[in-house]
């Protein structure tokens, strides 16, 4: 029983932090840019094809296979933000028509490679935890390090470094950071590379935990947005609680409420939240 | 007349027989794909009328569903003629607009267009509420037919629908309404201090576009015969705003090239089946890069290059 | 009395941007309000028409409560205002603007409109009527089809006033006309304020130009600090002592 409850716990936690993960990359490029980057859940699901091709296919296994997730989709992250959104900086609606572009590129390009056939990251660790009485599995136990080691990481990353504080005053207001001579561009740059590594992470590390499929892609999107609205802009601390809170409906919910009362509470609960507060918890206005 | 008005009589003579003509000319495929983007163009021309008073809905084919299961149900399971529960499911889904307007039109516009991101969720998990009526994700099946198995009545039947319904949301964008729709998304300072009411304006607004996607969304269901959750959700919303993006926003056509266009590009392109869709994302990134102000910005566009004076008298790219 | 204040107090955090005002502008009057920057001229607009809530006090225009009212609302009872940054609809024309601020005027109906009856064509045409008069009246007349965000900051400050005055405001609030004109803009800025005042409009003007509230109005109200310092004709308040220590710090006290 207590087991069990472990099992539960450690999976809430790790889900969140998958969540938080994700988020955390869409909400650093709505943070300094501004646009909504609807792309971001099908790169989360590329992502994990792509740990794939280098975990399975090249036989790298996941130690060297995640990092070179990363890395792949932080290249792509420097593309997509010179290429494609540089030129749309602060246009919500000629970027949201890019996003979509991407996303349909993206996810065609799934189904017509990978699309009909169902693949699983294999397990990390082939085996289990036991401490005292409780036996958890020891693969999410390890991916909610990995997830929590490069959160931290990250967290202090933006809240100490230069250009971690440069990303955080572009969020809060964007012209006085031009006028104190922070480089919009290169920045941008950062928070488009930084946020597809994190989602890449995330891809990668959800699929050894469930199969990957071509239809991650919308429901990681809906949470991540939840996430952020929830937690608001400028806010990295914030994007925990909010992951927290979106992940730990995700698990509890279902449990309690039927299939689509669970989404109706979580979803109607976000709509609510953004009524009433609609610059989150912890954000300010954007 | 002026022989301006008199050449714009004749193009807009000449389409409308075209458009009466068309099923006697074409296949069966080709009237179906037709009777498709007559739904399209009154759903996107219905997303201008809310988006004009400065709110972009990113959740707009919800209201569609309201519209479609609305009255798949009355005439499904209460026996209603479609003739009746068609109005009832655009006022259905025009009541829904009025009463999400009441909380969100105070909304900023970005926060708007968050928190309409969740409504196809919303409808989605509404549907599960009464999963004996609706059939919940499996969708469901049965809707009664609006003609007989022809696809030929329905084409003429969403002709006139459409015709009518862009002639009312023109007329309504070219009224005082209109006028004071734009108003309000141009400057909350001037419009307020002339005495208008910026939510009750934008609740207006989310009214009227959301009647015209119920009344399409009526249409559709009762003429495909089959819905289901996903045809309401995230990503169909999205493409109407794309629609309506790429298609231009300056104009009351915007919608209509832009649905009309967008939504054949997959089927022309039949031929190269999966890869249909790299086209259309190809064809967007080709407008937004290249023609930013839309589609219906093109002949003017072009008759800059060719030095022509456009429309408006200009005669170059520069601000008179 | 049109227009009547009393008490009216607003604060911003611990701040009282302004405290315990009260005032009173007569019907047919043009009174000015001045004060050294900061003064919380600007907030006492933005409480009288609706755009901030007071913390305190009353705000009574012709006999009805006006306390605390939404912008529009206060539109409809006859404020009309200007601003100090000017707001305008810019993708309309001057014109356009101006028929546009007749909302009040038209006829709102969502049916009248789509079936273009005749009761709401005559208002339109009763409108553009009217709306021509206003741009002629403010001397725009030239610049009638132009873009309102292509026109120079004068004119803009001067339409401004036009659409102000589509409102058929009973209280005519200026908030720093003629700020930010040159000489030519000010002329043209003048001239329509003195005509619109002829009409018999009641203004209430903020103004930072000393010498042009002096000659313009009838009766003159100083504030600093958030607090009424003085009022008077322009020549009792130009030798009150303590209007001139506030704008000029003690130097030059008579």
């Amino acid at each position: 029983m207590a087991s069990q409850l472990a099992e539960h716990l450690l999976n809430v936690l790790m889900i969140s932090s998958i969540y938080v993960l994700a988020a955390l990359g869409f909400a650093l490029v709505f943070g300094v840019m501004r646009i909504m980057n609807f792309a971001h859940g099908a790169i989360y699901m590329v992502s994990g094809y792509v740990c794939y091709y280098f975990w399975v296919v090249l036989g790298f296994g996941p130690w060297a296979a995640l990092p070179m997730t990363m890395g792949v989709m932080a290249v792509f992250g420097l593309f997509l933000e010179k290429v494609c959104f540089r030129p749309f900086q602060g246009d919500f609606e000629k970027a949201t028509v890019m996003a979509i572009i991407f996303v349909i590129v993206l996810k065609t390009g799934a189904d017509l490679t990978v699309g009909p056939f169902t693949k699983r990251l294999p397990s990390m660790l082939q085996s289990v935890i036991a401490l005292g009485d409780l036996r958890v599995d020891a693969d999410r136990f390890v991916i909610l390090i990995i997830c929590v080691v490069l959160l931290t990481l990250l967290t202090l990353f933006v809240q100490k470094s230069k250009i971690g504080q440069s990303m955080l005053a572009i969020a809060e207001d964007k012209d006085a950071a031009g006028l104190q001579g922070i480089d919009i561009n290169r920045i941008s740059a950062f928070a488009f590379a930084i946020g597809c590594s994190l989602a890449g992470l995330a891809g990668g590390v959800m699929g050894s935990v469930t199969v990957l499929n071509v239809g991650s892609a919308d429901s990681i999107l809906i949470r991540i947005i939840a996430v952020v609205i929830l937690s608001g802009i400028g806010t990295i601390g914030g994007i925990w609680t909010g992951g927290l809170i979106v992940g730990g409906l995700d698990a509890v919910c279902p449990y309690f409420l039927p299939g689509f009362a669970s989404d109706l509470v979580g979803f109607g609960l976000i709509v609510i939240i953004l009524v009433i507060r609609p610059k989150g918890f912890f954000g300010h206005e954007v | 007349m002026t022989k301006k008005g008199q050449t714009k009589s004749f193009v807009y003579g000449g389409l409308m027989l075209l458009l009466f003509l068309y099923p006697l000319f074409m296949s069966t495929y080709r009237i179906h794909l037709a009777n498709l983007v007559l739904i399209y163009v009154i759903l996107t021309s219905s997303l201008r009328a809310v988006y004009i008073s400065g709110q972009l809905s990113l959740g707009h084919a919800a209201f569609m569903g309201i519209g479609a299961y609305v009255s798949a149900i009355l005439a499904k399971h209460l026996g209603w003629s479609p003739w009746c529960t068609i109005p009832i499911g655009g006022l259905a889904a025009m009541t829904a607009g009025i009463l999400v307007g009441f909380p969100f039109s105070r909304l900023r516009a970005i926060y708007f267009s968050m928190a309409s991101l969740f409504f196809g969720i919303i409808i989605t998990a509404l549907t599960g509420v009464i999963p004996h009526l609706t059939g919940y994700l499996g969708g469901m099946p049965g809707i009664p037919r609006l003609f007989g198995f022809s696809k030929v009545p329905y084409y003429y039947f969403f002709l006139i629908l459409t015709l009518l319904s862009l002639l009312v949301l023109y007329r309504i964008e070219r009224s005082r309404i209109g006028m004071t729709l734009k108003c309000v998304a141009q400057s909350y300072l001037a419009a307020s201090s002339r005495g208008i009411d910026e939510a009750r304006a934008r609740i207006r607004a989310l009214g009227i576009g959301c009647f015209f996607a119920g009344l399409a969304g009526a249409c559709y269901a009762h003429y495909n015969t089959f819905i289901s959750p996903s045809n309401f959700s995230m990503f169909p919303s999205i493409f109407l705003v794309v629609y309506l993006l790429v298609g231009g926003t300056r104009g009351f056509a915007g919608p209509i090239v832009g649905a009309a266009v967008l939504f054949l590009i997959p089927f022309i392109m039949g031929g190269l089946k999966g890869y249909a869709p790299f086209v259309l994302a190809g064809v967007l990134a080709v407008v937004i890069f290249l023609i930013p102000q839309g589609l219906i910005s093109l002949p003017g566009q072009i008759k800059l290059l060719m030095g022509r004076p456009r429309a408006d008298g200009r005669v170059s790219q520069n601000a008179s | 009395m049109l227009l009547e204040i009393t008490g009216l107090t607003r604060y911003f955090g611990g701040l009282a941007a302004v405290s315990d005002v009260d005032m009173s502008v007569d019907k047919g009057e043009i009174v000015g309000l001045i004060g050294p920057n900061g003064a919380g001229k600007t907030t006492v607009i933005n409480l009288i028409s609706g755009f901030i809530p007071p913390t305190r006090g009353r705000i009574v225009l012709e006999g009805k409560d006006a306390t605390g009212k939404k912008p529009h609302v206060l539109a409809a009872m006859g404020v009309g205002r200007t601003f100090q940054i000017t707001p305008f609809f810019a993708e309309f024309t001057t014109f356009e603007n101006i028929v546009a601020s007749f909302y009040l005027s038209a006829d709102k109906s969502i049916w009248r409109s789509i079936l273009a009856t005749r009761e709401y064509r005559r208002r339109e045409e009763e409108i553009l009527k009217q709306a021509e008069e206003n741009l002629q009246l403010v001397g725009l007349g030239s610049v009638r089809d132009e873009l309102a965000r292509n026109l120079p900051h004068g004119h803009q400050k001067v339409l401004d006033l036009a659409t102000a005055l589509a409102v058929k405001p009973r209280l005519l609030l200026l908030d720093e006309p003629i700020g930010g004109m040159g000489q030519e803009e000010m002329d043209l800025a003048l001239n329509a304020i003195k005509k619109v005042r002829a009409q018999g409009t009641t203004i209430l003007l903020v103004e930072h130009n000393v010498p042009v509230v002096m000659g313009l109005c009838d009766r003159i109200i100083v504030i600093n600090y958030g607090r009424k310092i003085a009022e008077g004709t322009p020549s009792e308040v130009r030798k009150n002592e303590e209007v001139i220590s506030a704008y000029f710090g003690g130097e030059y006290a008579a």
